[in-house]
C-alpha cells in the first residue's frame, strides 16, 4: 500500500468472516486506508450473523453479506441438487466476482475466506489465499506469524490489531486506535437518568457474558461485586447486554440485595452501547467483542481475563486500560482446551482465583484516578495488567506489581524485537529468494544491537522484579550453546539450499546430485528439529521454519530452491540476532 | 429400585444430554399394548414397532440378518431403538468387538415410555443415544465428521423405519449428499491440476523424474478455475454446522 496519498478511487476489498470483535479490529485498517486514499471504494464482505455491526463500523462504502447460513441450510435441504448449489453460490458471489479490486485484505485466515478471496479478481491479496493450482499463500511474513504463532498462546506476542495493520502496512504509529462511528445523542443517558442514576454518580457499566463459557467470571461473583459497589451511594452499576443475554441478566440481578441503589439493567443496540460505555466512568467486561467495542472510547476498560483469554492478543488497545488475569499456571489456557480443574458452575478454576474484592477495590482506584495506588491492591491469586504503547507503536501489557521470572520468560522479549524486525523487512518482499550474508541487507538497515538490548532490560525492569531477572539472565549461558547450534545449522542448509539452486540451475543438471543435496538437507532439519524435543522456548523459531519448509509448493524446481534458501536464510538471521541479543543482555545484566 | 429409576440413574451417569431431552417428551403417538406373550410393546401412530405375539424372539432374526455389518466399520448407527427388543444380542457382539454403537431414536415420546417399562441401561451404559436429534444436527456435527473417516454403518431396525420413514430418508439423503460432495472435490482436484503421473510423482518424490515435473506441470490440461474453486468452498462449507436461530 502507498505510504503518499492517492486521489485515484482505488478499489479495496476487506474479508472478515469471523465474529463481531474481528470486525471492529479492522477499523483500524479502514481508516488508515481512508486517509491515505481519500477516494478508495471499500466493501467489506461479512456474515449475515453481523450485519449489525454495520450501525457502528465507520468508512465501509459498500456491505456485502455472505449468506453463510443460508447456503448451509440449502446444502442440508435435499430439494436443492448439487447444481442448484452451485449455481446458487455463484450467483451470490456475482457481484463481487465481476468487480476488480486493486486490492483484497483477508483477515479472516480459514480455507473459506482463501478459496473466496483467490476467486476474485485482483491486483493484489494481502493475507490468505490460493493460486491456480488450489495451493494456498500467504503474501506477508505477519500473516505467517499469525497463523503460526499468534494462536499459541504461550509464544505470542502481539495484538490483533498491530498484526493485522503491519500484515496490510497499515500500520500507523501517530495514530492507534479503534476507530467507530460517533454515535450521536441515543437516550442512553436519559434512560440511566429514568431508571435511578442520579446527579455526580459514577457509571460502571457491565458486561458479563461471552460466547464462551470458558470465559466468563462466576455469576456469585457478579452478584457481590455488585453489592460492593452499590454501597457505595456514589457509584452507579449498570448491567448490559444484547437481547439475548437479558435472562443472564435477570439471574445475577436477581440475587442482588435491595438497597435505595439498585444497579440497572439496560439491554441496548450496538449504537446505544457506544453510547453507554463512553457515558461511562468505567466498562468491567470479560474477552468479549466488547472490549473492542469500548476500546474505540475514551472510557477506561477493566478485562476479567479468564480461561484461553489472551489480553495479548485481543486485550483492550489503548493506553491505560487494565487487565486482571488469575497467577494459576495454565493461564491463558490453549484456546479450545478442556480445563482440567473444571469447577463444578462448568467454570474453569481460574475464574474463580479473581476475587471480587480484588476487582471491586481497582475499580474504586480507577474510579478516584489513583492510578499509582492500584500496585498496593494485594492479592496473592491474581495480577493486574496495565496497557502502554511502546515509542514503536505496538501495545505492550505490564503488571502494575512486578512478578518473579520464571524460567526463560525472559526469551520473549528478545522475540519480540526478533519479530518485530525480521517480520516488518521490506526486501522479503521485493527481493524474494536473494541470497544474502549480510545482516545489514536482510533488516534493510543497521540495527544497533546495544540500543535494542537496553531496551528490552527496560521493559523486562518493568515486570519481573530486578533480582530473579538478574539471576535468570545470568543463567542464560545454558540457552547460548543450543541457539548457536541452531545458527550452524540454518548457516550449512543455507550453503545447501545455494547449492541446490546452482545445480537445478544448470543446462545439464545432475540428477543425482540433486538426489544427494536433497537428502542431505532432509538430514539437516531432522537436526532442526531435534533440538526443538530437548527444549521448548526455541519452538518459535524452529516452528516458523518447519511451516515454511512444509508450505514448499513444488511445481518448479527453482523457485523452490529459491525458497528453501529463503527458510534457512530467515532461521539464520533470526537466531544470529537472537544471540546477538541474549550475549549483550547477559553482558548489561552482568556488569550491574 | 423400579426399571425407570434404574434407567434415569443410568442416564444421569452416562447420557446426561438425553435427560434434558426427556423433559420434551409427553404421551401423544404413542400406545402401548400387551402382547402374547405378556410383554409391554408400543404402537405409534397405531403402527406396531415389534412383534404382536414374541417380541423377545427378534433379537435373534435381527442378529442374524445384521451380524455381518459389525465386521465393516469401527463405528455402528443403529437406527430406531423401539423397546429395543430386537436390539439385546447385536448390541451384546458389538460391545465385545469394541465397536463405537450409537443408538438413534428419533421419537423422544416413544423412548420416554421405553425407559418406563423396559429395562435399558445396558444400552444406555454402552452406547450413545441420539434421542430427537435432527438429521443436519447429526450428518453436519464435527464428532460425526470424525466418525465418517473411520468408517460408519448404519443398521436401520425395519418397522422403525416405516414408521420413521421421511426422517430415515432425509438422514441417509443428507449423509450421501456429503459424501458426494467429498467425492466430487476429489475428483475435480485430481482432473483439474493433478494427472495421475505428477501424482505419483509428488507422491513418490522421486529426484530421478524430478526435473520432469516442470514440463508436466506445464502441459496440464487444466488450472484451479472458477468452476473447481465454487466447488471447494462447498466442500469447505460441508464442514460448517447449520446454525439454527
Amino acid at each position: 500500500m502507498e505510504e503518499v496519498k492517492s486521489n485515484k478511487s482505488e478499489k479495496f476489498l476487506i474479508i472478515n468472516l469471523l465474529r463481531l470483535g474481528d470486525i471492529v479490529l479492522s477499523s483500524p485498517i479502514i481508516k488508515y486506508i481512508k486517509d491515505k486514499h481519500p477516494n478508495a471504494h471499500i466493501t467489506l464482505l461479512m456474515n449475515t450473523d453481523f450485519k449489525h455491526v454495520s450501525e457502528i463500523i465507520e468508512g465501509i462504502d459498500e456491505y456485502v453479506f455472505f449468506e453463510r447460513n443460508e447456503i448451509l441450510k440449502r446444502m442440508a435441504n435435499t430439494n436443492y441438487s448439487l447444481v442448484d448449489n452451485y449455481e446458487f453460490i455463484e450467483q451470490h458471489l456475482g457481484k463481487l466476482m465481476e468487480t476488480e479490486f486493486d486490492e483484497i485484505i483477508n483477515l479472516t485466515h480459514n480455507r473459506l475466506s482463501g478459496l473466496i478471496s483467490s476467486l476474485l479478481k485482483t491486483k493484489t491479496v494481502r493475507g490468505l489465499t490460493f493460486d491456480e493450482y488450489g495451493h494456498k499463500w500467504i503474501n506477508d511474513p505477519w500473516f505467517n506469524y499469525l497463523n503460526d504463532i499468534a494462536s499459541i498462546n504461550n509464544f505470542n506476542l502481539f495484538h490483533l490489531v498491530d498484526i493485522f495493520t503491519k500484515g496490510t502496512q497499515t500500520f500507523d504509529v501517530n495514530n492507534k486506535s479503534i476507530h467507530l462511528k460517533k454515535i450521536e445523542n441515543t437516550e442512553v443517558l436519559q434512560k440511566l437518568k429514568d431508571s435511578g442514576l442520579k446527579e455526580g454518580q459514577k457509571i460502571v457499566s457491565m458486561q458479563t457474558t461471552t460466547s464462551e463459557t470458558y470465559k466468563c467470571w462466576p455469576k456469585n461473583n457478579y452478584t457481590d461485586l455488585i453489592n460492593r459497589l452499590s454501597s457505595d451511594p456514589n457509584v452507579k452499576v449498570v448491567l448490559t447486554g444484547a437481547p439475548s443475554e437479558e435472562e443472564v441478566l435477570d439471574t445475577i440481578l436477581s440475587k442482588v440485595d435491595k438497597s435505595n441503589n439498585n444497579p440497572i439493567k439496560l439491554i441496548t443496540s450496538l449504537s446505544e452501547l457506544v453510547d453507554l460505555i463512553e457515558n461511562s466512568d468505567l466498562l468491567l467486561t470479560p474477552d468479549t467483542s466488547i472490549v473492542h467495542i469500548g476500546s474505540a472510547t475514551s472510557t477506561r476498560i477493566l478485562e476479567l481475563s479468564i480461561g484461553p483469554s489472551n489480553f495479548i492478543l485481543s486485550g483492550p488497545y489503548g493506553e491505560g486500560h487494565y487487565i486482571i488475569q488469575a497467577d494459576s499456571e495454565c493461564s491463558p489456557c490453549a484456546h479450545k482446551a478442556i480445563c482440567r480443574n473444571l469447577q463444578e458452575n462448568d467454570l474453569p478454576s481460574c475464574s474463580s482465583l479473581i476475587k471480587p474484592e480484588l476487582v471491586e477495590q481497582t475499580i474504586q482506584k480507577i474510579l478516584h484516578k489513583n492510578f499509582d495506588s492500584i500496585a498496593s491492591i494485594e492479592s496473592n491469586t491474581s495480577s493486574i495488567w496495565k496497557s502502554f504503547f511502546s515509542e514503536d507503536g505496538f501495545i505492550e501489557y505490564f503488571p502494575v506489581n512486578k512478578k518473579t521470572l520464571k524460567n526463560e520468560d525472559y526469551l520473549n522479549w528478545i522475540y519480540r524485537s526478533v519479530w518485530k524486525h525480521s517480520l516488518s523487512r521490506k526486501s522479503r518482499v521485493a527481493t524474494m529468494g536473494r541470497f544474502t550474508t549480510d545482516s545489514e541487507k536482510y533488516f534493510d538497515r543497521v540495527i544497533d544491537i546495544d540500543i535494542e538490548a537496553e531496551q528490552i532490560k527496560t521493559s523486562l525492569k518493568k515486570v519481573y522484579n530486578i533480582n530473579s531477572l538478574t539471576q535468570a539472565v545470568r543463567s542464560a549461558h545454558t540457552v547460548l550453546p543450543l541457539i548457536e547450534k541452531l545458527i550452524e545449522l540454518a548457516f550449512s542448509g543455507q550453503n545447501l539450499a545455494k547449492k541446490f539452486l546452482t545445480t537445478v540451475s544448470a543446462a545439464d543438471a545432475d540428477l543425482e546430485e540433486i538426489k544427494t543435496i536433497n537428502n542431505k538437507m532432509l538430514e539437516l532439519d531432522s537436526n532442526i528439529y531435534k533440538i526443538n524435543e530437548d527444549v521448548e522456548y526455541l519452538s518459535p523459531l524452529i516452528d516458523t521454519f518447519r511451516y515454511s519448509k512444509e508450505e514448499l509448493h513444488i511445481q518448479h524446481l527453482f523457485p523452490l530452491a529459491k525458497n528453501f534458501m529463503i527458510s534457512y536464510q530467515d532461521l539464520f538471521f533470526r537466531s544470529t540476532f537472537m544471540k546477538d541479543l541474549l550475549t549483550k543482555l547477559i553482558s548489561i545484566v552482568s556488569n550491574k | 429400585m423400579s426399571i425407570y429409576e434404574k434407567n434415569l440413574k443410568a442416564l444421569k451417569e452416562h447420557n446426561p444430554r438425553i435427560m434434558y431431552k426427556l423433559k420434551l417428551a409427553d404421551s401423544s403417538n404413542v400406545e402401548l399394548t400387551i402382547t402374547k406373550s405378556n410383554k409391554v410393546s408400543p404402537l405409534v401412530n397405531g403402527i406396531s414397532l415389534h412383534s404382536k405375539y414374541y417380541p423377545e424372539k427378534e433379537c435373534e432374526s435381527f442378529f442374524e440378518e445384521n451380524e455381518h455389518c459389525l465386521e465393516k466399520h469401527k463405528n455402528i448407527l443403529f437406527f430406531g431403538i423401539g423397546f429395543a427388543y430386537h436390539l439385546k444380542d447385536i448390541i451384546e457382539k458389538a460391545t465385545n468387538l469394541n465397536k463405537n454403537i450409537i443408538l438413534i431414536e428419533p421419537n423422544i415420546n416413544l423412548f420416554n415410555e421405553a425407559i418406563k417399562n423396559i429395562d435399558l441401561s445396558f444400552y444406555i451404559k454402552n452406547c450413545i443415544i441420539l434421542l430427537g436429534e435432527r438429521p443436519e444436527s447429526i450428518i453436519y456435527s464435527t464428532w460425526f465428521n470424525e466418525l465418517r473417516k473411520e468408517g460408519v454403518e448404519l443398521i436401520a431396525h425395519g418397522p422403525s423405519s416405516n414408521v420413521f420413514k421421511d426422517y430415515l430418508i432425509n438422514f441417509n439423503s443428507l449423509y450421501i449428499k456429503k459424501l458426494r460432495y467429498k467425492e466430487t472435490v476429489k475428483e475435480l482436484r485430481s482432473s483439474a491440476s493433478k494427472n495421475p503421473e505428477l501424482t505419483e510423482l509428488l507422491n513418490a518424490f522421486d529426484e530421478e523424474q524430478y526435473l520432469a515435473l516442470e514440463d508436466i506441470v506445464e502441459k496440464m490440461p487444466d488450472k484451479l478455475g472458477k468452476r473447481d474453486k465454487i466447488f471447494l468452498i462447498m466442500n469447505e462449507l460441508s464442514n460448517y454446522k447449520v446454525v439454527v436461530k
